[in-house]
């Protein structure tokens, strides 16, 4: 019961950045599915998701095998990395100096690619399977690096997974009951607070491994949340006091 | 050979949007390992400012400088 407390962190981080992926993977699946047809996407998703199990099961054993000095150096170097990769995004497009990610232009974008492709869409479309292949392949290793990442040091790694597979499940549920783009999911706030927990974890995972002891143990995580957040907001409020009042430049997708 | 690098680069661009402020990163992170490490008056009070303080400020130095930019 204990673990499970613990692990309420670990799994609302997996949850949350997972959620963002998974929007993300869904919104190119259903372009490739409703223009080129369903058997191909779905057959790529399927071969996405087979490369992605092979990924874990080949990395995973490797990952148990390293002493956990060196897991927590290199899990929190990594972490930090990723973490203030979606947090400095994050403060760029809530302070507009970038534009919001837009769930509905990248749709209409991919399926406008799609239904210019010149191979002409078959039983089995190569064009549908690839790109929802891709798709899957590129936002799923996110979603593993998120799991591992919040999870291998720790002993988290059950309760990492069980956040992301519920996250990646009800955004499948929610695409097929809508059959459209998962529009409204609100993702810059999204990643904004995965942004600011996987630093945190990054920056206390590299404290352990360093030999520092953190204050209050595993609490010192909600401190350090505090802090960048703290830090990340104001960072917003100056940005857009210093940054420019015109429309944000078009930056859809990266 | 352009599959490996290809595989790369989309692995790299996971951890890294923006280079300098990455590289500053692994930079403060090597230097207070180094301190950790090497320098025996480093308290863990010390680091930890070090740590936190450290990529704090290099976040809010890039974001400035990027919104900066943008009004140019």
């Amino acid at each position: 019961m204990l673990s499970w407390i613990q692990g309420g962190p670990q799994m609302a981080a997996a949850f949350l950045g997972s959620s963002v992926e998974a929007v993300e993977a869904m919104t190119i699946v259903l372009a490739a599915g409703i223009v080129r047809g369903w058997r191909s996407a779905l057959a790529g998703t399927a071969a996405g998701l087979l490369t992605l199990a092979a990924i874990i099961a080949a990395f995973g054993p490797a990952i148990a095998a390293v002493p956990i000095e060196y897991l927590q150096l290199v899990v929190g170097t990594l972490l930090l990395l990723f973490g203030i990769r979606w947090l400095r995004k994050a403060i760029l497009r809530s302070a507009g100096i970038i534009a919001l990610r837009d769930e509905d232009a990248l749709y209409a974008q991919e399926t406008r690619a799609l239904t210019d492709s010149r191979a002409a869409a078959s039983r089995w479309d190569a064009v549908a399977m690839l790109t929802a292949y891709k798709a899957i392949v590129l936002e799923g290793v996110e979603v593993v690096v998120i799991v591992i990442g919040v999870g291998a040091v720790g002993n988290m790694l059950v309760p990492a997974s069980i956040g992301a597979l519920a996250a990646c499940g009800l955004v499948v549920i929610a695409a097929a009951l809508l059959h459209r783009p998962l529009a409204r999911v609100p993702e810059n706030a999204l990643k904004y607070a995965v942004g600011v927990m996987m630093a945190a974890f990054g920056l206390f995972w590299f404290g352990e491994g360093i030999g520092v002891v953190w204050p209050y143990a595993d609490a010192a995580l909600l401190g350090l949340m505090a802090v960048l957040f703290a830090g990340s907001a104001a960072a917003v409020r100056v940005c857009r006091m210093v940054g420019k009042t015109q429309p944000a430049l078009a930056e859809v997708r990266t | 050979m352009n599959a490996i690098v290809q595989a790369v680069k989309t692995v790299s661009s996971l951890f890294v949007d923006d280079g300098s402020l990455a590289l500053a990163i692994i930079a403060l992170l090597a230097a207070v390992y180094m301190l950790a490490h090497v320098a025996l008056l480093a308290s863990p009070a010390l680091l930890m400012a070090l740590l936190v303080g450290g990529t704090l400020l290099l976040l809010l130095e890039n974001v400035f400088r990027a919104a900066r930019r943008s009004r140019r």
